[in-house]
């Protein structure tokens, strides 16, 4: 049983933009596209996904239409739009300032 | 027009993106399951697992269903989704909602009864042609507030004079002995009718005609018209009756008429005859009520115009009698009481507060629904919703169980009027023919609004504490089992309420059952078969007086029958008294004196040192075997007025201590009378042991009474009294056939009566106690359950950082166990201070203490075991789990 990391609080939205910007996906595969690409490292809370997926798409950020899967079933598909192209990559900036930051607090030697 | 199509429209839209929701998220669970199979889990378990860690598919998708940006107010709207939630909600928290909704159909219920009880009295509508034109005119004192109904030399001039009124009629009530061959006599109730009354109800007859102006001419034959019920129940529905003979009292009358089905105007008549009006000096002849019909054109404020000026003028011309009177005109069936109204409208104050009490109640349940509910609240708002939103929700769900209160809250309320309608119409007099058990539409309409006001109370107080601001932000939280609704001080004092309202009625019910179930036991034992009670009444019968007879004249009816029944082999005794044995008696304070000491009020057993009092004739003492102790009985010679002499019981006796025979005694002083006249005690009687008191049998004063003063004449029968009273009748008849004799019954019977309303009143009592008590324990457990609940996280922490389990529950058992018990000794003390103070002569402490022991430990159990499952769940956390949602 892999470890089960929660997410950050407030990074839910810049994951699924992320999982979208690698092409439509329906519900379930915006979360196994998190869940595979950090390596099992992050779960996402399927009761926050639907949440996030329907103010994303209030925000226009994302836009759905409804699609039949490879199984044949009916499945919604979402997808990335220019505003939520815009949205990630401020996102991006905003979190690789942070981490960095993070990191440079982390990485300080103690003085002996 | 188009406001409903744009709600169609809505409202399909809403349906679809429901639908599409629960179709996204069931496929989001298959899409998982065949995930979980493919890590090797077995099929049942990779779908359970899926299921679990979606948390359930109509949560979310109904969450999501219809969360559209708008105006404030337009988001507070109902859907039937929130209905259909509404319902489910009902349904899953099946304890609670049975709890709530049997307490507030309770209360819907009562407030409905006096809703319909008021309007009935203070704006009845009358079932005839132009009903609201029919009035009653009479005449009030503007100083005492009373009605001055001897209003005969009036009703002749009005009916020649006034102008917005016609067929100005008068009517009494009077009773009368039916007197048929076949059958025993009855006492039958006849409205004794100016003819011009029919035409005011403007009812033809079924047969015959009805009563006419010639017939109110003294001398004239004597006339009756009957109504359907009689003429189907003494008649046998015979179409040749008209122009039969029957006897009514002394009267011998033609029936000249026989009325529809249902008519019994003026109030609930079966027998009409005519009011034979002679003139009458003001203020004079039978008491009366004059009534009429508004004429065309007239309305009853231009009536009220026009009687005020003739008031005005007749209190010009004779001022000594008419100063004060003033004439008003009143719809018919109006409680003409200026108190009517106000008092209804109290009386529906008196259900607001009982619904408010109820809404209170039931909020706190809701409140602890909705506190178990919050992640999918915390969805919602996340999802857009907004606060009205979310309230309009809450709100629907609380009108879901209002509205199922209010149904049921109706039926029983009907079924209720129905009953006591019912009863009334049994045991006393049959109600007016304006009142029956069917609710009016406006009842209907106002029990809505009680249901809708009551979903206020109930679904919004909670809804605004769930929507509060501290629900932004708390996405993360969901699923982590806690909840952040805080249940602060207010509610700690509501659970501190709760169970020392519980303590404190719980005793009391019990006692108060407890002493009825005593005194009804004893009263059983009581040989009161052999006693036949009945009330006789004999009045002049002669038409247009005011009815009653002389004293003499009735005590000489009296006395005959009671010598007529001594001759009878069946009678072993015959008295008469104004209270019954064993029944309710007038209680008053008495003082007395003994030859020229300072006179001190008896201390008697009963309550408030009240003594029972009752007036008693020659020989009863004797008639209901009870021995006499010391002194006399009394002597016909101790009826004259001068001779002022009473008779008491042992208990009586021995509160005035010594001697009694001379002592004096009086009625002390109320307010501002004066304290009645001396008597001397000439008699001390056994105790009936009969009405008991926490101290003993009550204390008992016996006055000389008059038959002709009597309520009621008792004889002793040798074997059973039931089958002695048709004998009785005859012997009655016998004397004088307008002798009426009521209610009679054995004084077993009258005892039963008595009973029986004394066990419904404590059986009822016991209800709403117990309806009370359960509401209370199921808050307590409400609201211990949630406020634990709440706690999981902070007590997953104290495991986690190294407190052991048994420190961890002997903390949070030690925080209900407080609040339960402030409020134990909260109501132990009130409890206490109302035996010392003002109970202690109506309940014995030691009927007392059992039930509050055994409620105090009842609320103690209710509490500690609601926190036993919360607690167990708060300990199985993961301690790292705790650690990882506090932060």
């Amino acid at each position: 049983m892999p470890p089960r990391g929660d997410l950050v609080t407030g990074t839910l939205d810049l994951l699924v933009l992320k999982a979208l910007q690698l092409g439509d996906a329906h519900g379930w595969g915006i979360m196994d596209r998190i869940r595979s690409t950090s390596g099992n490292e992050l779960q996402v809370n399927q009761g926050s996904l639907y949440p996030s997926l329907y103010r994303l798409k209030r925000q226009g950020l994302i836009g759905s239409r409804w699609a039949v899967t490879e199984n044949n079933r009916r499945a919604r598909f979402y997808t990335l739009t220019e505003k939520g192209r815009e949205r990630l990559a401020a996102e991006r900036r905003e979190w690789k300032r942070l981490s960095e930051a993070v990191n440079r607090v982390l990485a300080t030697q103690v003085a002996s | 027009m188009n406001g409903l199509l744009r709600w169609w429209r809505e409202w399909r839209a809403s349906r679809e993106e429901y639908r599409d929701a629960v179709e996204e998220m069931r496929f989001h669970v298959e899409q998982e399951t065949e995930h979980n199979l493919r890590r090797g889990l077995s099929p049942r378990e990779a779908k359970r697992e899926a299921l679990r860690a979606f948390g359930g598919i109509d949560r979310f998708a109904e969450a999501a269903h219809d969360e559209r940006p708008g105006t404030r107010w337009s988001e507070f709207r109902l859907s039937w989704l929130d209905w259909k939630l509404g319902t489910r909600m009902l349904a899953k928290y099946p304890g609670m909602s049975i709890i709530s909704v049997i307490t507030m159909a309770a209360a819907i219920g009562l407030g409905v009864i006096w809703f319909e009880l008021a309007t009935t009295l203070v704006d009845p509508r009358l079932p005839l042609d132009e009903g609201d034109r029919i009035v009653r005119i009479e005449y009030r004192d503007s100083r005492t507030l009373d009605v001055e109904k001897r209003t005969m030399h009036e009703f002749m001039q009005w009916r020649e004079q006034l102008a917005s009124v016609g067929e100005v009629s008068a009517h009494r009530t009077v009773e009368r002995n039916l007197l048929l061959e076949v059958r025993a006599p009855q006492i039958v109730r006849v409205a004794e009718m100016s003819a011009a009354g029919f035409g005011v109800a403007r009812v033809p007859p079924l047969l015959g005609r009805t009563l006419i102006a010639s017939d109110e001419v003294p001398g004239s034959e004597d006339v009756v018209v009957i109504g359907y019920d009689a003429w189907q129940r003494y008649f046998d529905g015979d179409r040749t009756v008209v122009g039969r003979e029957v006897q009514l009292g002394r009267t011998r009358a033609t029936i000249v008429g026989v009325m529809p089905e249902g008519y019994r105007f003026p109030a609930n008549h079966e027998f009409w005859i005519p009011l034979r009006a002679a003139q009458a000096e003001p203020l004079e002849g039978p008491a009366i009520t004059v009534f009429g019909r508004l004429r065309t054109g007239a309305s009853l404020e231009s009536a009220g115009a026009e009687l005020a000026t003739w008031g005005a003028r007749m209190a010009q011309r004779s001022p000594a009698t008419h100063e004060r009177l003033q004439p008003r005109v009143l719809p018919f069936a109006a409680s003409g009481e200026a108190s009517a109204m106000r008092d209804a409208l109290l009386m529906n104050l008196g259900a607001w507060l009982i619904l408010a009490l109820a809404c209170a109640n039931v909020a706190a349940l809701m409140f602890a629904r909705t506190a178990l509910r919050e992640s999918e609240i915390v969805v919602r708002n996340a999802l857009g919703a907004s606060r009205m939103r979310v309230m309009g929700q809450l709100f629907t769900e609380a009108l879901v169980l209002t509205s199922v209160s209010a149904i049921i809250g109706l039926i029983g309320a009907r079924t209720a009027i129905a009953f006591a309608l019912n009863l009334t119409a049994t045991r006393h007099t049959p109600l007016p023919f304006w009142m029956d058990a069917n609710i009016a539409p406006a009842t209907i309409l106002y029990t809505a609004l009680l249901a809708i006001a009551a979903a206020g109370m109930v679904g919004v107080l909670p809804a605004l504490r769930a929507t509060g601001r501290h629900v932004r932000g708390q996405l993360s939280q969901i699923g982590s089992g806690g909840t952040s609704m805080r249940f602060g001080g207010a509610w700690s004092a509501i659970i501190v309420m709760q169970v020392a309202f519980s303590v404190l009625c719980l005793p009391f019910g019990i006692a108060a059952a407890f002493e009825a179930y005593r005194e009804t036991r004893l009263r059983a034992a009581y040989p009161a078969d052999a006693y036949l009670t009945f009330s006789p009444v004999v009045d002049n019968e002669s038409a247009g007086a005011t009815g009653a007879w002389p004293v003499e004249q009735v005590d000489a009816v009296m006395a005959e029958l009671s010598r007529r029944l001594l001759d009878e082999p069946e009678v072993a005794g015959v008295t008469v008294t104004n209270a019954l044995p064993a029944l309710h008696h007038p209680m008053a304070r008495i003082e007395a004196q003994r030859g020229s000491e300072t006179p001190f009020v008896v201390p008697a057993n009963t309550e408030g040192q009240r003594v029972h009092v009752s007036g008693v004739g020659p020989g009863f003492f004797e008639t209901f075997q009870v021995p006499i102790i010391s002194g006399r009985e009394f002597r016909p010679a101790d009826i004259d007025a001068t001779r002022r002499v009473v008779v008491i019981n042992q208990s009586m006796a021995r509160n005035i201590g010594g001697n009694v025979i001379g002592v004096r005694v009086r009625f002390a002083a109320v307010g501002e009378q004066e304290p009645g006249p001396w008597h001397e005690i000439v008699g001390v009687v056994r105790n009936f042991g009969l009405t008991p008191t926490v101290k003993g049998e009550a204390d008992f004063m016996y006055t000389p009474l008059l038959a002709a003063d009597a309520s009621w004449m008792v004889a002793r029968v040798k074997g059973n009294a039931d089958t002695y009273a048709h004998r009785l009748r005859t012997v009655a008849m016998e004397v004088d056939p307008s002798l009426r004799l009521h209610y009679v019954l054995s004084l077993r019977e009258q005892i039963q009566r008595e009973d029986q309303g004394i066990i419904s009143m404590v059986l009822i009592a016991i209800t709403i106690i117990m309806l009370l008590v359960m509401l209370s324990a199921a808050s307590l457990y409400a609201l211990m359950s949630v406020s634990v609940a709440l706690r999981t996280r902070e007590i997953g922490i104290r495991v986690a950082i190294g407190a052991s389990s048994r420190a961890v529950l002997t903390s949070l058992f030690r925080r209900v166990a407080t609040q339960i018990g402030i409020g134990v000794v909260a109501g132990n003390i009130i409890v206490a201070i109302l035996l010392n103070r003002m109970l202690q002569e109506v309940v014995s402490p030691a009927t007392v203490l059992l039930p509050m022991a055994a409620a105090s430990i009842t609320m103690l159990l209710v509490g500690l075991g609601a926190c036993l499952l919360p607690a167990r769940r708060a300990l199985s956390i993961q301690p790292t789990d705790a650690l990882r949602e506090a932060r």
